[in-house]
């Protein structure tokens, strides 16, 4: 299982409001399904209730796909723009929709053909599916139900990481599935420039997705050549795996980032898992914390010296730049302590500035990092403050302000699991604590 | 129940602030790197742009879906003898 989903990457480079995003998206879907209505009317021609639907329906689910898949691309972009977290949920609720759409355009069409030719649905659905790219097109909506059936909450925790990933990814297939048909669509036939320009935007968004998820980090393992050096028990089933490459500044990785790890050995080199780096990059090491949460987590637990690595990334915006107030309250809760430890050590500390640390654990003896948290501490005049098991008033907004008085002077950074996250998230709001100074990582699969 | 530790002593910050400097080789390094970048970001988008080009202006010109009219009242009249 996967322990994370992370946030913004911060690498340097050009980026925009996650809101400009959103919009800029809706508009040229807008503009996408008003066009199935122009068309008919510039043509001196009405378009009945089922028609309209099935062209309306079928421009938007096209353009939903490349959305789709654009989201998803690792398009640094967008990951710095919007963070890989929103993609991720941004992405889910496409899903959904543009299933919704596809459905809804198939039987829209199949049942104005119907009536078109006076036939029965069963009919119609006969003749339909003898036309060209339609079979191929069907198999490729049947694919896609099946991967939105699997990716449903409850079909996505009886599965493996490893299983649901791998089936993901023959989303790429169903879409290519129904490339033929989007272009020999009725709205895009007769306008030549328009089949060029969806095509245009189908080879470009696939391109996006090769060069940012298949051809960036073959490029990066072959410059940096990492390879595990050594593993180090830190809990029970945590461990800390330092990796050590060439040239690792070039990355300009910074505490609190994540990268996504594929470890080259007969078990897991097929999937990549996102692991935050659990101390400062430096030119020479990196290092990762892994709780054993699945299958894939659980054999990294006692993966080989010198197996090699790729890393993808780094990623997410959990950042020290992202700072806004000379103060800084960290918490934590559970293996959400990687990127936090990391952050601990090397967040920017002038000495009238106060850097605490608020780590929820189940008791003192399955801290992860204790001694570093309190070598860290003695060393930079920081503080953890460690929150057991059920105590659930220190993390209320009052038990917050309690021990925290100047609390809403602070930037707050957070990771830990969602349960936990969310009540915190909450009862910060509750305090008034400015969402500008929230700065969150949440991991789940 | 919660525990609190805390110490006063100097600051990282230096370090951490010297140990983020890059020197001028690692910079020609990260700048040869963004070429290699660049190169390959290039080559994706041309080709890239050949197969949508290729795509676009191999596309049916005729919609094979369009639905035909429907049988008119000419069409199945049987002719007059």
């Amino acid at each position: 299982m996967s322990q994370r989903v992370g946030v913004r990457a911060s690498s340097p480079g050009s980026r925009a409001r996650p809101e400009t995003v959103l919009v800029t998206m809706s508009v040229v879907g807008f503009l996408l399904a008003v066009w199935p209505i122009i068309l008919p009317l510039t043509r001196g021609q009405g378009l009945p209730l089922l028609p309209f639907l099935a062209h309306v329906c079928g421009m938007l689910a096209g353009y939903g796909v490349l959305v789709l898949v654009a989201l998803m691309s690792r398009w640094p972009f967008l990951e710095r723009s919007v963070g890989s977290d929103q993609l991720a949920r941004w992405h889910s609720a496409a899903g959904r929709t543009v299933l919704t759409l596809i459905l809804v355009h198939a039987w829209a069409a199949t049942q104005a053909w119907a009536n078109v030719r006076g036939e029965s649905i069963a009919a119609a659905l006969r003749d339909v599916l003898g036309m060209r790219g339609l079979i191929a097109a069907t198999v490729g909506t049947i694919v896609l139900i099946v991967i939105a059936i699997l990716s449903a909450r409850a079909a996505r925790r009886a599965l493996k990481y490893e299983t649901w990933h791998g089936l993901h990814l023959l989303a790429y297939v169903a879409v290519a599935l129904s490339f033929l048909h989007q272009l020999a669509g009725p709205d895009l036939t007769g306008h030549r420039w328009l089949q060029v320009g969806w095509a245009l935007a189908y080879t470009h968004v696939f391109a996006l997705a090769v060069r940012h998820r298949f051809l960036a980090p073959l490029s990066l393992a072959r410059r940096h050549r990492l390879r595990v050096v050594s593993i180090e028990p830190e809990a029970p089933g945590v461990v800390s795996i330092v990796v050590s490459g060439e040239h690792l500044d070039e990355l300009r990785a910074e505490s609190g980032q994540f990268f996504r790890w594929r470890f080259l050995t007969p078990d897991t080199w097929w999937t990549a898992h996102p692991f935050s780096l659990s101390a400062p990059p430096t030119n020479s090491t990196l290092r990762l914390t892994v709780k054993s949460l699945g299958d894939g987590s659980r054999l990294l637990q006692s993966i080989d010296i010198g197996t090699w690595v790729i890393a993808e990334g780094p990623y997410g915006a959990m950042t020290a730049d992202r700072r806004t107030r000379p103060h800084v309250l960290l918490v934590a809760g559970g293996v959400g302590i990687t990127p936090m430890r990391s952050l601990f050590e090397s967040m920017p500390l002038d000495e009238d500035q106060d850097l605490l640390l608020l780590y929820k654990v189940a008791d003192l003896e399955s801290a992860v990092f204790r001694e570093e948290l309190e070598w860290i501490a003695r060393g930079r005049g920081a503080r953890v403050h460690y929150v057991f098991g059920g105590d659930r008033d220190s993390l209320s907004a009052s038990g917050l302000l309690e021990l925290v008085p100047d609390l809403l002077e602070r930037d707050v950074y957070m990771c830990g699991p969602p349960g936990m996250s969310d009540a915190v998230r909450g009862q910060l709001a509750l305090a008034g604590l400015p969402a500008m100074q929230l700065h969150e990582e949440r991991f789940a699969f | 129940m919660t525990t609190t530790t805390a110490a006063s002593a100097p600051t990282l910050s230096d370090q951490v602030a010297s140990a983020s400097q890059v020197a001028p080789s690692q910079r020609a390094h990260a700048a040869t790197r963004r070429g290699v970048r660049t190169k390959l970001s290039a080559a994706v988008l041309v080709a890239a742009t050949a197969f949508g080009f290729l795509f676009g202006f191999t596309a049916p010109s005729v919609s094979p879906v369009t639905p035909p009219a429907p049988p008119s009242a000419a069409a199945v009249s049987t002719p007059a003898p």
